[in-house]
């Protein structure tokens, strides 16, 4: 049998109100879904860390409340820093894992007390197969910010590769 | 109309990958034969979106046309490739031009008649939906990756300091 991947952070329960809208999923709709059920809530003492870069996602963690210091560990880049403070509550960190065993690119850690859910690829999947509308429509937001963002990468890479203006 | 060996290609496609009987034989039905000569287009860079194409024979290339440029051929694919998929799944208008190389056929599978199947929440769709946005996000981290290999680039200082770069690369960090 596969393990579980442990949670970051001390396993909690939310009440109804507090759990977040997952993927600006409508409440009616959340309320005919079993996506809800499914979600893990936690809570991560300041100094805590969500994930490491370059380890395997797990799935997608939304923000309930506190706040989160995103760090960009990638090497080698001067790239402008992806590294900021997260502290939206209902924000979607690591939602590529969703899809895939990506590896994280950021190191997450929580600046202050804050609390997480925690929604598991092999849920996610397992809510899929089993046609949940909650869940359909989570693909379908992720699908639209995924595409949103690689035609804005495919323009600033096309637009990076122009010859430079005289 | 189908054919017994077209079915076999389509079935053992990764896109159709991991679906039950019924949920292929719910998508395959969707699917209708294309061939293209060398030469000719799949679609253009503009077009309204009409579905997605599999390739099972031949050789295509996607290029981009900016206004007032030449086009430039930004990929190749063969046997098996998945064309255009975004344009199952958005109403955006196609952002790039597709043109066989060689003859060409395959499969393509009709927005229009995807649609009525998403809007159903069929389990069949949303495993093509799912198998979709994996690519995309595939193909969203290595283009991230070849941003920053750019950004990286001594000799494209210049384009980074441009308004139209900074644009796009701000609304990037925002995301």
């Amino acid at each position: 049998m596969e393990s579980v991947a442990p949670l970051p952070g001390s396993p909690l329960t939310l009440g109804p109100d507090e759990m977040p809208s997952v993927g600006t999923l409508a409440a009616a709709t959340m309320g005919e879904s079993a996506l809800c059920q499914n979600l893990e809530a936690f809570a991560l003492p300041a100094g805590a860390v969500l994930y490491e870069a370059e380890t395997v996602g797990i799935g997608c963690f939304v923000l309930v409340d506190g706040s989160l210091q995103v760090s960009d560990e990638m090497p080698h880049t001067l790239a402008p820093s992806l590294a900021g403070l997260v502290n939206t509550p209902g924000t979607l960190l690591s939602r590529g894992s969703l899809l895939e065993p990506f590896l994280h690119r950021h190191r997450v850690v929580a600046l202050t007390d804050s609390r997480l859910v925690l929604l598991r690829r092999a849920r996610f999947e397992d809510l899929l197969a089993a046609g949940d509308r909650g869940a359909q429509q989570l693909l379908d937001f992720l699908l639209t910010s995924t595409m949103d963002e690689l035609r804005t990468l495919n323009q600033a890479v096309f637009a990076l590769m122009q010859p430079n203006a005289p | 109309m189908f054919h017994l060996s077209h079915n076999t290609f389509l079935r053992r496609h990764p896109l159709l990958e991991g679906l039950s009987q019924e949920e292929a034989q719910e998508l395959l039905a969707l699917c209708a034969p294309f061939r293209r000569v060398a030469g000719e287009r799949l679609f253009s860079q503009g077009d309204p979106p009409d579905g997605l194409y599999i390739v099972e024979r031949g050789e295509v290339a996607v290029y981009t046309e900016p206004p007032g440029n030449d086009r430039v051929m930004l990929a190749e694919f063969g046997n098996g490739a998945v064309i255009g998929e975004m344009g199952l799944v958005t109403k955006a208008l196609r952002s790039a031009t597709v043109e066989a190389l060689t003859s060409t056929d395959g499969w393509w599978l009709s927005r229009q008649r995807f649609e009525p199947l998403q809007a159903a929440g069929r389990t069949s769709a949303y495993r093509v939906i799912l198998h979709i946005a994996r690519m995309l996000e595939q193909r969203r981290r290595t283009t991230e990756q070849r941003l920053r290999t750019l950004i990286d680039e001594p000799d494209r200082q210049a384009r980074l300091a441009s308004r139209p770069v900074r644009e796009l690369l701000g609304a990037l960090w925002k995301a």
